[in-house]
């Protein structure tokens, strides 16, 4: 059922998950976690952390069971093909809407920050088209790419918060635990959104090379993402505090711009980070697209998926410039979450336990 | 078939390549640097017209800085000739209004992104802030490293000053703060500081205070700010002490009499550090303080030897010296300003949450009643090259 032999390695996969989960709703994360729960907002990255790498788990034991195909095929085979194609269908519109929101939430902070009167559309566009040109070579190059960037990606984010330290006070992140259980329990999963990036292996897995360790990928990627959100978490509270991180809008980005290293010599590292922070939002919406149109290939049995690339970016596109201002991006990118929870989680956790339930896939079938 | 696709690949590579030739050669925001204004003050005041804002705007003249030195002719006597700032002021009812108004009459685009320093004068500062900060949070073209100070007066004085040592009065304003090694009687802080305060312990927070004269700045003491409002100021002795209170001084000096009673000796302060504890939470909380603060004995007048029961003694007086100061301020803020800016409301909230939560709604009250018990031990280090 392969429409194309790439295939690949592990290692391209762990790149290929965390750069599609790192994303610019990073630069807004801090703000998200404070408002929730306060000081006690880094925990809750690392509890959404452990959510979302619980439910990466049912993904990966999908992958497990069915080594040969991806979610179009196996959902087909496991609930029978109408049910499966409407499955099908949800899924696409998912990547469509995911790639939209990621490309509008990037457009957001370049025109906060740098690009102040350029027009939206003409940032998504030239993103997008960018995007569209790596995606019609396949699979392989842009796991390449994610391998390539990675290091050039993360290395310098840890490097450039890293310079925040000398003016950190870290009793900012006190008192310890003084939000209700219930507060953070809630928190957890309006945080475990951030995760999202996962699902893409319900597309991408059968083209690893060896699906059996999708696991140890999932293990890598996952506690990378956390570890990564944690220290940017934690950098900013104990830089500009939660009272200043709860009203700034993109309050990661804003620290870069108070950071000053002794020496002067990092003064301004507002073009370096947005340097980075569009790295991180290209390779994520790589990765989402390419689900997105991959699902569609699978769906209609199209021989090449090239076109379709072609065919879904007026729609991305449309889609991203919907909302109005940046409040109502927010609001748009909760509702993205949400539809993450029913197709990362409900959906694979329901495939998942049929197929067990009616034994198919796996070393049975 | 192959060659259609051939042919609609090197379209599309035709048209991606006429698509980076658009990207890279311009862009929207592109402005041209010889456009610019590098504004590099703000200064806010109360207008004649009621309720609204003069502002006025430092602007370096960059040719008249880097003249001479490119040229090399005319030399030191061709700098006297011009000025290297111009200060334009303007009546609007915002910042961004005002600064738009100069578009009326400058030729080149303000520039925010460099500008150091802020200051808002004293009527402003009483009626309320919040109209007038909230630009440089909103904005990300102001950058939160610049300094922001309340001037005794009017913000136009400070913008109209015409330094001496620096060419340009915002350079010069924004290297004061940088003397917190050698002073702790005065506000250390940047936009960002103030912001953090302001939001954090609901509109209350310790600004810089500057005084201008017709050369220079002084920028001892501090503002006191309650709500948004300027409530009054503080004294150099009594910033010194509120300095030692929150942990924040990290130079400066202490003058006593010398042991023999008939001259003087300065006690210069390396670094010094506190530890806050509650000590009783009930009816109201008491906090216990203790400084350590270490220096130099860097001068003792009578051309005395200082010998070690002397050392005690000085060390002894310093450190009564020390707290006296830190009483001094706290009884201010707690009598005269009734507002909290020792943080005692932060300390109990970041470490004994549940006892804050019962006195939270009625801090305010309570902050006067508080207890607080200082201690101070000076010790000297290093007395110099004689005994």
């Amino acid at each position: 059922m392969l429409t194309n032999n790439d295939k690949i390695t592990v290692s391209q996969t762990v790149a290929l998950l965390i750069t599609t989960m790192l994303a610019t709703g990073i630069l807004a994360l801090p703000r998200h976690v404070a408002n929730i729960a306060g000081s006690d907002g880094w925990l809750l990255v690392i509890f959404a952390g452990i959510t979302a790498f619980a439910s990466s788990l049912i993904v990966g034991a999908l992958v497990k069971r069915f080594p040969q195909d991806t979610f179009i095929e196996y959902s087909q085979k496991v609930v029978g093909k109408a049910p499966g194609f409407f499955l099908g269908i949800i899924l696409i519109l998912y990547f469509i809407f995911l790639s939209a929101m990621s490309v509008r939430v990037f457009s957001e902070v370049m025109n906060a920050f740098m690009l102040i009167n350029t027009p939206r559309g003409f940032i998504i566009g030239t993103m997008l088209i960018t995007s569209a040109y790596l995606m019609r070579h396949g699979i392989e190059p842009i796991a390449r790419t994610g391998e390539i960037l990675l290091p050039v990606l993360v290395i310098p984010i840890f490097a450039m918060y890293l310079t925040a330290l000398p003016r950190a006070d870290f009793s900012e992140l006190l008192p310890f635990l003084d939000t209700p259980a219930k507060t953070l329990a809630i928190g957890t999963v309006q945080t475990a959104y951030n995760f999202l990036g996962f699902e893409i292996l319900l597309m991408v897995g059968p083209y690893m090379r060896s699906p059996e360790r999708v696991m140890w990928a999932l293990y890598f990627a996952m506690g990378f993402i956390t570890l990564m959100y944690l220290f940017i978490v934690v950098i900013v509270f104990a830089s500009i505090g939660v009272e200043d991180t709860r009203i700034l809008m993109w309050p990661a980005m804003s620290i870069i711009r108070t950071i000053m290293a002794p020496g002067g010599v990092f003064e301004r590292l507002d073009a370096l980070a947005l340097a980075l922070w569009t790295i991180a939002s290209f390779t994520t919406i790589n990765g989402m697209y390419y689900a997105g149109t991959l699902a569609a290939a699978h769906l209609t049995g199209a021989r090449e998926f090239k076109f379709l690339v072609t065919v879904f970016l007026p729609w991305v596109y449309l889609i991203s410039i919907i909302p109005t201002n940046p409040l109502d991006t927010m609001r748009w990118t909760r509702l993205s979450g949400m539809a993450g929870l029913v197709t990362a989680v409900i959906i694979p956790a329901i495939i998942l336990a049929t197929s067990i339930v009616t034994k198919k896939g796996g070393s049975t079938s | 078939m192959i060659s259609s696709r051939r042919f609609f690949q090197r379209c599309l590579l035709f048209g991606l390549a006429m698509l980076a030739f658009c990207i890279i050669s311009a862009c929207w925001d592109y402005r041209d640097i010889d456009r610019r204004i590098f504004v590099g003050g703000v200064g806010v005041d109360k207008s004649l017209q009621g309720g609204r804002l003069k502002i006025s705007f430092l602007i370096p003249i960059v040719r008249a800085i880097a003249g001479g030195e490119g040229g090399g002719s005319g030399g030191g006597g061709g700098s006297g000739g011009e000025k290297p700032v111009i200060v334009e002021g303007t009546v609007a009812d915002t910042i961004t209004e005002g600064a738009r108004n100069l578009a009326l009459r400058l030729n080149r685009d303000l520039f925010f992104e460099h500008m150091r320093i802020v200051v808002i004068g004293e009527e402003v500062a009483r009626n309320g802030l919040e109209s007038v900060i909230n630009p440089f949070m909103r904005q990300t073209e102001f950058n939160r490293r610049s300094r922001i100070a309340i001037v005794q007066g009017k913000a136009e004085n400070i913008m109209g000053i015409k330094t001496i040592i620096e060419k340009l009065p915002s350079s010069y304003l924004d290297s004061l703060y940088g003397n917190a090694s050698f002073s702790g009687k005065f506000v250390e802080g940047d936009l960002g500081d103030f912001l953090h305060q302001i939001h954090s312990f609901g509109g209350n927070a310790l600004m810089s205070k500057m005084v201008p004269d017709t050369n220079e700045v002084n920028i001892g003491g501090g503002a006191v700010i309650k709500h948004y409002k300027l409530v009054g100021w503080l004294s150099e002795e009594e910033i010194q002490g509120i300095n030692f209170f929150l942990g924040k001084i990290t130079g400066g000096s202490i003058t006593v009499d010398d042991p023999r009673g008939n001259g003087k000796c300065t006690f210069v302060i390396l670094n010094a550090h506190r530890k806050l504890q509650l000590s009783a939470e009930e009816p109201v909380p008491e906090f216990e303080l203790k400084v350590l603060a270490e220096g130099n004995i860097s001068e003792a007048t009578e051309g005395v030897s200082i010998d070690i029961e002397d050392e005690e003694i000085i060390e002894r007086r310093v450190s009564e010296k020390i707290r006296n100061e830190i009483l001094k301020g706290t009884t201010r803020l707690q009598d005269d300003y009734r507002v909290d800016l020792l943080r005692l409301g932060e300390f109990l909230h970041k470490y004994h949450p549940k006892l804050w939560k019962i006195y939270e709604s009625r801090w305010e009250d309570l902050f006067p009643d508080v207890k607080i018990s200082v201690s101070v031990t000076a010790d000297i280090k290093n007395i110099g090259v004689t005994k």
